[in-house]
């Protein structure tokens, strides 16, 4: 039997375990009952709900931190599984593909203008605009998307605007499409094999989907819609090799009007690629037509003369600019690119993580270093590597490569074995 | 682009990242502020964050609809789980012990903030007590406060990023804001008097400021 003193005693404790459900709303009807009438009479239940209360709503109201960088995954990273196969999707995105389709006859048309090696008979294939759309997508041996995607939705935005410092920030949040990806993307050593005739291309890497007529216009990007690099992995993996067309001279390449005097794949920016710079002079570029393609996905790049911020730097990139992939260093945490001058590139480096290349970075070779000339320059702005995840947030980044914590996370962001 | 979350996950699981990476962009905020939370220290937050993503987008597959959101926040609950237990330095029996250094009962408070609540003129010496607070707490009581009160979740959303029921739940939560209570009650000492809680109740309950 209780006494009443008992009784009072669990009570209070009776509902001071209640007071947080309470607070909830979600005691049952008894329960509420009986707090309801304990706090009218015990004086000390109540300032126990007061401060409760006020707990929570401090809680309620702690700002969030700031974001201290993106945490958006490398498009490199492998898929989790392999889905629809790449062909079946293409059949779901004929427009996509046409639009490809078109853009790509122009690259190809551009690109083949050189007298590169490679690809042989890409003219008669391409006179049909059929195969560089294929070509041109690759199958999901490159799971990845194409790297400038316009986010057409609105992302929240977060700390990291402010930050400028995203090094795995992959989306240009920028109003214009970035038509050229799918296009530009191509897996060049596959395409220059698969070009050669109208057959049906080796099923290993291409997908022989018929292609719409190639667009004169001067502006292919246009016509390419956005959803052209739609969620399939498939579509942006066509994005492998850069805008170039395969190499070799197919001189049988066909109307003229599928060759634009523009690069068809920089309608906005101004790396010039190699196809601006050689639908004008015929360079020979063996290997840049098969490069991959990268993109830079920080504000603002430094170029190096190697992989290491003791090279001097030799220039910088914008966000969104894109490079031919050529190289990279054997930790592949820099990567070898060919910067763009006035006429042609030279080979510069950059840190791994601010470009996004639209191939899996382990197949690109690797380079050597060139030698640490000019003994007396001193490295600029050189990171404390290792100590911080992010670069700073300076109107310059300098684009080394510190621990980045990426390469430091699990392996699957670099393995190459699919991610099940 | 899919505009919509199902749409998007719908291709994530396809293996497209980018509309993986709209997912993440969409929760890496609360993502972050709860692992912040939860662990009290940014860099460990920043970890448990990446690691929380990754692993999202390696099993996005396994999503079968429901609450994104409670999906994702019980892997980035698994990821504090793991970043506490990859800090510690000295293996201890009990569980709550393992995830509270006793020596040093609000570990990384100290790193994480560069500015002491002195200098930090934006935040309140209450909000600072809070964080102080929330380290105290053993670590489930912990994750189950930070994903009611800070993240909003509700009883089997917690149950299910915590995977334990939702009795369980009520009665983690009750314990754990009763002792953030009373940690902000016996700060009081150190506390300006304009920022005791009691005074500071006072106030509220003339201004209605609760939000629960």
């Amino acid at each position: 039997m209780f006494n009443r003193k008992n009784r009072i005693q669990d009570l209070d404790s009776y509902v001071e375990e209640r007071l947080s459900e309470y607070i909830d709303g979600t005691l049952s009807d008894q329960d509420r009952a009986i707090v309801e009438a304990h706090l009218a009479k015990s004086e000390r239940a109540r300032e126990s709900l007061d401060s409760l209360r006020y707990t929570i709503s401090l809680l309620k109201q702690t700002t969030a931190p700031a974001l201290p960088r993106q945490f958006t995954l490398p498009v490199t990273l492998r898929a989790p599984a392999q889905g629809t196969p790449a062909w079946l999707l293409w059949g779901l995105r004929g427009v996509a593909v046409a639009a490809t389709a078109a853009f790509v006859i122009l690259l190809t048309a551009t690109l083949l203008r050189q007298p590169n090696g490679g690809i042989a008979n890409a003219p008669a294939a391409l006179s049909q605009t059929q195969l560089p759309v294929n070509v041109a997508l690759a199958p999901t041996a490159l799971p990845y998307a194409a790297p400038a995607r316009n986010s057409v939705t609105a992302n929240p935005p977060t700390a990291a605007p402010a930050a400028g410092a995203a090094p795995q920030m992959i989306t240009i949040e920028a109003e214009n499409a970035e038509p050229v990806f799918p296009i530009t993307e191509t897996p060049f050593a596959a395409m220059s094999k698969a070009l050669p005739t109208e057959a049906p291309l080796p099923t290993m890497e291409f997908i022989p989907t018929p292609l719409i007529q190639s667009q004169p216009t001067s502006q292919p990007n246009t016509q390419i819609p956005k959803p052209t690099t739609g969620p399939s992995g498939v579509n942006s993996d066509a994005n492998a090799a850069g805008s170039s067309a395969p190499t070799g001279g197919l001189p049988a390449l066909a109307p003229p009007t599928k060759e634009q005097p523009t690069s068809p794949n920089e309608p906005s920016e101004s790396t010039s690629e190699a196809a601006t710079s050689t639908i004008q002079a015929p360079t020979q570029r063996t290997t840049s037509l098969q490069m991959p393609e990268g993109v830079v996905n920080v504000s603002q790049l430094r170029v190096r003369r190697g992989p290491g911020v003791e090279y001097r730097a030799i220039g910088s990139l914008r966000l969104g600019e894109r490079v031919r992939v050529s190289g990279r260093n054997s930790s592949t945490t820099w990567l070898e690119i060919e910067y763009p001058r006035a006429l042609e590139t030279e080979p510069g480096w950059v840190g791994a993580t601010f470009l996004e290349v639209n191939a899996p970075l382990e197949n690109l070779p690797v380079v050597e270093p060139p030698p640490l000339q000019e003994p007396g320059e001193t490295p600029t702005e050189a990171l404390p590597s290792g100590e911080s995840k992010i670069d700073t947030p300076t109107p310059e980044m300098t684009g080394e490569p510190t621990n980045s914590n990426f390469n430091a996370t699990p392996e699957p962001l670099e393995s190459p074995t699919p991610l099940h | 682009m899919p505009t919509n979350e199902p749409e998007l996950i719908a291709a994530a699981q396809k293996g497209d990242v980018p509309s993986f990476n709209q997912l993440v962009r969409a929760y890496q905020s609360i993502v972050y502020h709860t692992a912040y939370r939860v662990l009290g220290d940014g860099d460990a937050a920043s970890d448990a964050t990446q690691d929380a993503f990754v692993n999202a987008y390696k099993n996005i597959r396994s999503f079968r609809g429901g609450s994104f959101k409670a999906w994702l926040l019980r892997i980035v609950t698994n990821s504090c789980y793991d970043q506490l237990r990859a800090k510690q330095r000295k293996p201890t029996a009990s569980l709550d012990a393992l995830l509270i250094d006793p020596d040093n009962p609000a570990p990384g408070l100290g790193e994480a903030r560069e500015e002491s609540p002195h200098d930090h003129a934006e935040r309140s010496e209450l909000a600072y007590w809070i964080e102080k607070g929330l380290q105290t707490l053993p670590y489930d009581q912990r994750i189950t406060l930070v994903l009611s009160d800070i993240d909003g979740f509700a009883y089997e959303e917690i149950a299910l990023a915590t995977n334990t029921n939702v009795g369980t739940v009520k009665s983690r939560l009750s314990r754990a804001r009763a002792h953030l209570r009373e940690f902000l009650l016996q700060q009081q000492e150190l506390l300006p008097a304009s920022y005791r809680l009691k005074n500071r109740m006072e106030e509220t309950k003339n201004l209605r400021i609760e939000n629960v």
